[in-house]
């Protein structure tokens, strides 16, 4: 019994649940951990407070103007994913878009307030790099080449001067560069494997992403130029969505390692792991908080989407 | 919420007295088969009293979801990891969590092959056994149980949930329906949102038609008659069934309440997820309560919501990884899950046969997008209930996914499956001409 409650037991960290030891060492543990009280501290979940109730599929989560707006995507049709901006004051929401008559998402923006860039529908299985500034006057993008062909996963500088943004070639996905106008196109990544979710630190100086390089998702740094890759985390299980605290301290990712998609946070050279949220359900698309104490989340909860904030431990 | 043509009405109580139908020409028709020749006769001895084919149009990966190849070379195996499942020795990936601790309840066949490699084609291949040809293709496996059902029903024998119609592709597939059976056969469409709203397109309103004037069988059969002459081309044959499926809708209030979700408790249906895809599932499930013998739900329409323009189901050519990891991978894993749960705790799991496929795989070694194209060398086929036993593996593919390396399973030999399980004996199937040269998949019937 002891065991059967130890093996289902859902925050019991994963290396007992996992582990092939035989039953009979797992009962012990279990009850060690019992009277230790080590699974009631294992379980304490990070309040959330949910923030809409649409329940329609959302993703890509991102604060702006001080925390004070968050935007994000919400499919508002089944052929239309929409941006969209939510006062976080009074909880009102606007599309990010007055007129936008094609599917837009990813959104990112720069630290400094001045530009943001998006995907953009272009066509069938056709997805364009759309950079623009914030008082939409001047627009560049990276049109889709000729086929099935669309980027991925923008990211801005902080300054505002480079766009990094994912494309395969070559069978293999890379992290490219250009500026705002959508020149100077550089590989910053060459490997093998999925690159992806690039994201600048506050100074402008290194880079995390996901890239299964190594055989599955994984979450890596490298510094601005696409050299010194470290790899920061190491899990059977895909580590996905690396974002970057505002201090440049912290990053928070999703991660799969204890059985559905939970929210992590560790320290920016991948020290410090710690597990933030616990639910059957999935947890993902994080977004910090520009105070450091919350992250959003675009969660499922009983069968449908929405997002979720929940206040992250110091 | 029982949405009848482009009129939604509540249903837990009867009839709206605004809710009428309007019965609209030219569309896809198929109801209950009232004066259809009748060929099954051993009724008792039927293992399925009904399917649900989930058809996963499109295409899924079979090397991202249920064959995993970890020890391929980086550029077959992709990016996901394999997990164990509740059958020792057999991985599925990291986006299906749910489905691997359910392996206890169906059978996956690991070697399916296809003779088609695009998806008209491999659909009418897959949907029917038998390549596309110039005449009347081979009828949907869903038009051999509607044709060989014995006693019709209050309902459609033969359902679509969910158009199933490729948006991306130039036309329909033609093995969609009846086929060499007629237009008889042909599915019934539903169609259901993600808030579980149903709707009947095949069902319009006439204006001024009322439930009260419903009753009166005569004046219906002029409303029906009067629409019908502002057409060209529809066969009274037809109009009798509209006629008889209106009627039955109308005036059979247990006929109705199968389209209405909102009787579920709320637990089941956040169990089934609310997506379109969730909720056409918990339909299905429905459908069997009322005796459905057929019903086809199909993958829903725009999952990936990227393109107006382009619905590509599982057609995963870019972003193969992302829409499986965000979108394909954990709805079909909820929705899935929770209907061999529900059917199993209703113990309707017996008595139904749930098969879930596709048209054919994708392409073990990632393009050049990072993503995968059309392979129909090699794909898969979830098998559960109908007294099959769960818990197997059957069939193998190599090393990379390309192709089987024990005897290829074909969509054929799946068809005839499902009608030797659901009583339509070789010899019925010889007087339909029907699935000739077709063999059972041993190992399941």
């Amino acid at each position: 019994m002891a065991v059967k409650l130890l093996k289902s037991w859902c925050n019991v960290p994963m290396i007992i649940r996992r582990s092939n030891l035989p039953d009979r060492i797992l009962k012990w543990v279990c009850w060690i951990l019992l009277l230790s009280g080590l699974p009631q501290l294992s379980m304490t979940r990070a309040e959330e407070v949910r923030l809409t109730h649409d329940g329609r599929i959302k993703r890509d989560a991102v604060f702006i103007d001080n925390g004070e707006v968050l935007v994000y995507v919400v499919d508002e049709s089944s052929v239309k994913m929409r941006l969209m901006r939510r006062n976080m004051a009074d909880g009102s929401t606007e599309p990010f878009h007055k007129n936008a008559p094609k599917s837009e998402f990813g959104p990112a923006f720069s630290a400094n307030g001045q530009y943001y860039a998006f995907i953009q529908s272009r066509g069938n299985l056709s997805l364009a790099l759309v950079i623009r500034d914030i008082q939409g006057v001047k627009t560049s993008e990276i049109k889709p080449a000729g086929g099935f062909s669309g980027m991925r996963s923008p990211a801005l500088s902080p300054e505002g001067k480079r766009v990094l943004y994912c494309f395969p070639e070559k069978g293999s996905q890379q992290i490219w560069s250009v500026n705002t106008e959508a020149q100077d196109r550089k590989a910053l990544t060459d490997g093998p494997g999925v690159d992806n979710w690039p994201a600048y630190t506050p100074d402008g100086k290194t880079i995390v992403f996901g890239s299964t390089r190594d055989g599955n998702y994984e979450i890596y740094s490298m510094r601005s130029d696409g050299k010194e890759v470290k790899r920061l985390t190491n899990s059977p299980m895909q580590d996905i969505r690396p974002v970057i605290s505002h201090d440049g301290k912290r990053i928070a990712f999703i991660s799969q390692r204890d059985g559905n998609r939970e929210l992590y946070v560790m320290n920016l050279d991948g020290s410090r792991l710690q597990r933030v949220t616990s639910h059957p359900d999935r947890d993902d698309y994080p977004a910090w908080h520009p105070d450091g104490k919350r992250i959003v989340l675009i969660s499922e909860r009983a069968g449908r989407t929405d997002l979720y904030l929940v206040e992250v431990s110091p | 919420m029982l949405h009848v043509g482009n009129f939604r009405s509540r249903t837990c109580a009867g009839f709206n007295r605004r809710s009428f139908l309007k019965l609209s020409a030219g569309l896809p028709l198929a109801f209950s088969a009232v004066g259809a020749p009748r060929v099954a006769e051993a009724a008792d001895e039927r293992r399925a009293k009904s399917v649900i084919l989930v058809w996963l149009w499109g295409a899924p990966s079979h090397l991202d979801l249920v064959d995993p190849k970890p020890r391929a070379p980086q550029e077959y195996r992709g990016p996901f990891c394999p997990i164990p499942t509740r059958t020792p020795g057999i991985q599925f990936t990291e986006l299906l969590p749910q489905l691997a601790k359910r392996t206890d309840q169906f059978t996956l066949v690991r070697s399916m092959v296809s003779s088609n490699g695009g998806h008209p084609g491999a659909g009418t291949v897959g949907l029917t056994g038998y390549e596309e040809s110039p005449g009347p293709v081979q009828p949907n496996f869903g038009a051999i149980i509607s044709k060989s059902q014995q006693q019709p029903g209050n309902l459609p024998p033969f359902f679509y949930v969910g158009r199933g119609i490729p948006r991306d592709l130039p036309r329909r597939i033609k093995g969609y329906g009846g086929g060499t059976l007629g237009p008889a056969h042909d599915p019934f469409l539903v169609n259901c949102n993600p808030l579980g709203e149903v709707e009947l397109p095949g069902l319009r309103l006439l204006d001024g038609l009322t439930p009260d004037r419903i009753n009166n069988r005569q004046e219906l059969l002029a409303q029906i008659d009067q629409t019908r002459r502002l057409t060209d081309g529809s066969d009274v044959a037809n109009w009798s069934r509209i006629y008889q499926t209106a009627y039955n809708l109308l005036t059979k209030p247990d006929a109705v309440k199968s389209f209405d979700l909102t009787q579920e408790s709320e637990t089941t249906r956040e169990q089934y997820g609310y997506t379109k895809f969730g909720q056409s599932c918990l339909l299905a499930r429905r459908l069997v309560e009322a005796e459905v013998p057929y019903i086809q739900v199909n993958w829903s329409e725009y999952v990936e919501a990227m393109s107006p323009g382009c619905d590509f189901g599982w057609d995963t050519h870019i972003y193969n990884f992302e829409l499986l990891q965000d979108r394909h991978g954990p709805i079909f894993d909820r929705a899935f899950s929770a209907l061999l749960d529900d059917l199993k705790q209703r113990g309707l799991l017996e008595t139904t046969l749930v098969l879930a496929m596709g048209e054919f795989g994708r392409t073990p070694k990632i393009n050049k997008r990072a993503a995968r194209d059309h392979w129909p060398r090699c794909y898969f086929s979830m098998w559960a209930g109908a007294g099959i036993e769960p818990g197997r593996v059957i069939g193998e593919s190599d090393a990379r996914g390309e192709d089987p390396v024990t005897d290829p399973i074909t969509p054929l030999m799946a068809g005839t499956t499902v009608a030797e399980l659901c009583g339509v004996t070789a010899q019925q199937r010889a007087e339909m001409q029907v699935l000739d040269g077709g063999k059972v998949i041993e190992e399941l019937v």
